[in-house]
Formats: structure tokens, sequence, C-alpha cells
């Protein structure tokens, strides 16, 4: 089983201009990561916080609605949140390259 | 009482000394007691001291994961992620997007288009440079410095595809070969396709750049000296909406074209001439400016500094000059209006603005000219001699003046104020600017083309073009 979740997770990091990803469990501790300790442990944190913020935010204005993906533009990267109830997925991706 | 004047003894009368008196001496002793002395001494001597010691916990182990629940569940998501990775890697949403305030927000130098490589052995000027409707485009004549007398130089238009993702910018796309020197340029306001240019020898060239061999709507020589204005004016006849083209020449004359790309064909259908009232004399045109909002209505710079108001529904004919046996010369000028001390360098309506219009010269003051009040509103002594100056139509309130020494000034024409000048360095020196043109699309990009043929392309943010108060 775990050389499944590995394998997947490298099938996603090998993808075109991905730098990092990581796997949030629900109690927001990161469980896989391809990024080093520090980043990891920011990203999953504050990551974590927006993506329930956001999909909070989403069933509020509409209760039968939910939060599928979450992407944030910034300058340098694109960052890639796929929100679930037991994990969340983050993938960080360099669109330039 | 004795007699007043009688003698008398009187008995001698001793006086003693009263400042000389013996000294007194009196004797007397004092002892202060013995020094005392005391000594006192402070010493504290506590310390503390704690330990502490924490037991480390193993706490780096991973929480427990349902590996399979994870895997089932990426394996689920996956696809869609790639999808959506897929979509980012090709987006181009965020391309023109701009940050306030990055670096974006800065007046940069996009692009330097040379000549040189391609005729090195002429020494040319910009002549002419027009943005296409679309701004995609970019057309620069160039033109040579110095005609002794006619041109047997062979002119070119080049042309400059912006917008290229690949660095090809700088490469000519297409160029244009013109019989001679080419003085003026001319995109059409709505058909990117279409491209006039005025010659010094005085024809008038209109092409079709739909195929990749540009083909040749129509050229014909009815001046009889260098084109020194074309525009594309408004239709007189309002039900049709084709524009029609106008061409000044030195020579003094005007010529107002209709231009049918279908068909391929061009055809003069007014000649004017401006002649002196008094003398008779032709009086050359050295720069024009029809008025957008009223095409009948039309300025000329011309030799001596001053300026003639015109109008294309002149019903003065010039008897005996004919172009042809259907065309014939109409004097147009309907007054003239005093201008600058110097030669007139340029002219242009306000867009907008039926009433005003904006000038300069080689005596270095901008004049705004007001039709209401019949008079220059306003006058701005700048330091050096102009060279020229043009309005985009984006921001239709600013007058970009260039200088002798590459200067460019912005004024805004109705809260007469002059903005922060834009701050672009031409190379390394600062070259005498011969043609500038904003981009009509965006007005974000500014082309200058200087005396040594050479053609920049700046990025200017349209901060640049408010008043630091306003933005």
């Amino acid at each position: 089983m775990a050389s499944e979740v590995e394998e997947t997770l490298k099938r996603i990091q090998a993808h075109k201009g991905v730098v990092g990803t990581i796997v949030v469990n629900a109690e927001g501790i990161p469980i896989k990561t391809t990024l080093d300790n520090t980043t990891t442990v920011q990203y999953a944190g504050l990551i974590g916080q927006l993506s329930d913020k956001a999909r909070s935010v989403v069933r509020d204005l509409d209760p039968t609605n939910d939060l599928t993906f979450l992407r944030i533009r910034t300058k340098k990267h694109e960052i890639m949140v796929a929100p679930d109830r037991e994990f969340i997925l983050i993938v960080i991706q360099n669109p330039m390259d | 009482m004795s007699k007043p004047f009688a003698s008398e003894d009187v008995d001698s009368v001793d006086c003693p000394s009263s400042w000389q008196s013996n000294r007194s001496c009196v004797e007397n002793a004092s002892q202060t007691a013995d020094l005392q002395f005391a000594d006192a001494g402070v010493q504290s001597t506590t310390t503390n001291s704690v330990e502490v010691q924490t037991n480390s916990t193993e706490t780096d182990q991973p929480p427990a994961i349902d590996e399979s629940k994870l895997a089932a569940w990426l394996n689920r998501i996956t696809p869609r992620v790639l999808e959506e990775l897929d979509k980012n890697q090709k987006s181009r949403v965020f391309d023109d997007y701009k940050l306030q305030n990055s670096e974006n927000s800065l007046v940069k130098l996009l692009y330097t288009l040379s000549l040189e490589k391609d005729h090195p052995q002429f020494k040319f000027i910009t002549s002419g440079i027009d943005w296409s409707c679309t701004g995609g485009v970019l057309a620069v004549s160039r033109c040579a410095k110095e005609h002794a007398s006619w041109c047997d130089h062979s002119g070119t238009v080049c042309l400059y595809q912006m917008n290229r993702p690949d660095s090809k910018v700088e490469n000519t796309f297409r160029s244009l070969d013109v019989s001679s020197c080419v003085t003026s340029l001319c995109a059409h306001p709505s058909d990117s396709f279409i491209l006039a240019c005025g010659a010094f020898s005085g024809e008038v060239t209109v092409w079709n750049l739909q195929r990749d061999d540009a083909t040749i709507i129509g050229n014909l020589t009815l001046h009889s000296e260098a084109v020194v204005h074309m525009q594309w004016i408004q239709n007189f006849d309002l039900t049709s909406m084709r524009p029609v083209l106008a061409s000044a020449s030195r020579d003094g004359t005007i010529v107002i074209w209709t231009v049918k790309s279908t068909t391929g064909t061009l055809k003069a259908t007014q000649c004017f001439l401006l002649q002196g009232e008094m003398d008779k004399l032709n009086l050359g045109i050295l720069c024009c400016t029809f008025n957008p909002s009223e095409p009948r209505m039309f300025l000329c710079g011309v030799e001596g500094g001053s300026l003639a108001l015109c109008r294309t529904d002149s019903k003065r004919p010039l008897l005996g000059k004919k172009i042809n046996s259907e065309l014939e010369y109409f004097n147009p000028i309907l007054n003239i209006i005093e201008g600058h001390k110097g030669t007139i360098t340029g002219v242009c309506w306000v867009p907008g603005s039926k009433n005003l219009f904006v000038s300069c010269g080689t005596d270095s003051v901008v004049h705004v000219y007001s039709f209401t009040e019949m008079n220059i509103i306003r006058k701005i002594h700048l330091s050096h001699p102009l060279c020229g100056l043009d309005i985009s139509l984006s921001h239709p309130d600013i007058a970009v003046i260039w200088d002798s020494s590459g200067h460019i000034h912005l004024y805004n024409i109705h809260s007469s104020k002059s903005l922060p000048p834009l701050d672009i360095n031409n190379g390394d020196r600062h070259l005498p600017l011969s043609a500038l043109r904003i981009q009509t699309a965006s007005a974000q990009l500014l082309a200058l083309g200087d005396v040594e043929g050479k053609v920049c392309v700046w990025q200017i943010p349209h901060s640049k073009f408010n008043n630091p108060s306003e933005s």
C-alpha cells in the first residue's frame, strides 16, 4: 500500500513544473512530503488553515456545495490545494517552466 | 556786643591729628579637634542555581495513517490534479496581468529596432512611426538625412510584429519597398491590414497587407514635394463608414483620397493648394492636423511659423490650376492664425474637443489655442527647441512633446500642469528624436525614433499619464 501512495506522489512530482507535493492529514500534520522539513511544516500549517477557511466559506454560502480545488497564484508559484475530509493534497507548481 | 572792626588777640589753638593713631594688637589662639576616621564594608555573597532538564519525547514519528485510505483517495484525486496542473501550465490567463506597484509600473525599454544591419551605407533618420489599430504591428519608415537634390534612395517601410512569444520582435517581419525615401506613414484606424505612406517624391502609396506578398492598392504622385503628413479622417459623406485618406505636402497641396481595399482603387477626390491672399504664393506645409470631431476643418503649420485654418468645403477655386480634367485646386484657407516665432514643428487637434489645438515650434514654446476664445489660452516655455507632439486617444488631455535634446515632456492641456517628464534614456546619449507614437490600442507602448534610424519601444505605465496628485 505504502508503495502505491509513493508511486502516485512520484507521478505528481514528475509532472511538468511541479516543485513539491505535500499530503496533510485531518489534524493538519504533514504525512507525506517531497520538500524539506521546515517548508513542509510551514505549508501544511498555513495552507491547511486557508483551505479550511475557504471550505467553510463555500459551505456557508451554499450548504449543499463543497470546495473541490483551491488555487493560489503568486508571483513565483501556483499552489494547488485539493482538500478532502481526511486529507489535503498540496501541490506547488512553478508555471514559468 | 563788641564792635565789629575792633582789634583783638586770640590764643593759639591746638588741632590734634586724628588719622594717625597707635595700632592695637590683641593675641588670640584656636585649635581644631583631632581628625576622626570610620571604615565600613558591605559584601553580598548570595548565589542561586537552578537546573532544568526535559526528557525528549519521541514525536518525530509520523502519525499513524490509514495507507489504504490514502492510496484510494490519492488514486481518485490524482487524474484531476494532473489535469489541473496541465491546465495551469498552458494557461495564459495571467500573462498580461500586472500587479500594481510591481516592477511593471516602471518605464521600461522593451525593444530596440535598428536598421543599421541592413543599410549600413546610408545614414537614415526615422521619418515615420505608426502602430496598427490592433497595436500588434509597428510600421517604421526611414528617410535619408539629407537630400541635395531629388531623392535617389529606395525607400522601405519595415514592419515589426509585437506580442511575439519568441524574441524575434527586433527582426523586421516584413519590409515594403517604395521608389523613394518615405517621409510619412499612417496606419488605417480600423483595418489593421491597410497602411498608407507618403514619399519624398510626393508619391502616396496604400498597401493591403492581408496576403503574404503585400499588394499595393494604389500609388499616385499628385504632390510635387515630400509628403509631410498623412491622416485617415472620417468620411465627409456621413453615410459611408469608410474613412478617407488625407495627405499634405511641402509644396502646399493637400489631397483627399478614397481608398477601396476590395476593388484595389486609390482615387483623389479633392485637391487643395494653400496660397497666400496677398502675394498668391504657395505656402509650404510643414505639419497638418484634421479635426477629429469635424473632419472638414483642418490646420496646417506653414513655412514662417504661422498656422492656416482651413476647410475642405472651400468654394474658392484657384483658376487655371488643375490636376486633371476632373479635379480642380481649391484654396482652403479660412484665416491665418499667428503661430510661432521659429519653425512650426507640430500641431495636433485635441481629441474629443472641437475647439482646442496644441502646437509647438523651434522657439521652444507650446501653444494651446482655443477657438472659442479665438486666442492662445496657454503658452508653455520649455528649454529646448521642440521637435514634435502627439496626443494619444487614450489620454486625450495629455500632450506628449519631444525636444531636440531627446527629452519627452508630458503636459496636461486642461489643468495646464506639466507632469514629471518620462525617464527615458535612449541608449547612452540623448539623440534628438525625429518621430514618436503612442500605441493606439493600449497606450502602454511608446515607440521613439531618433535621427540615427533607431527605434526604441518603451513600456509606459498608465500612471505616468496621470497627475501624481490624482493617482
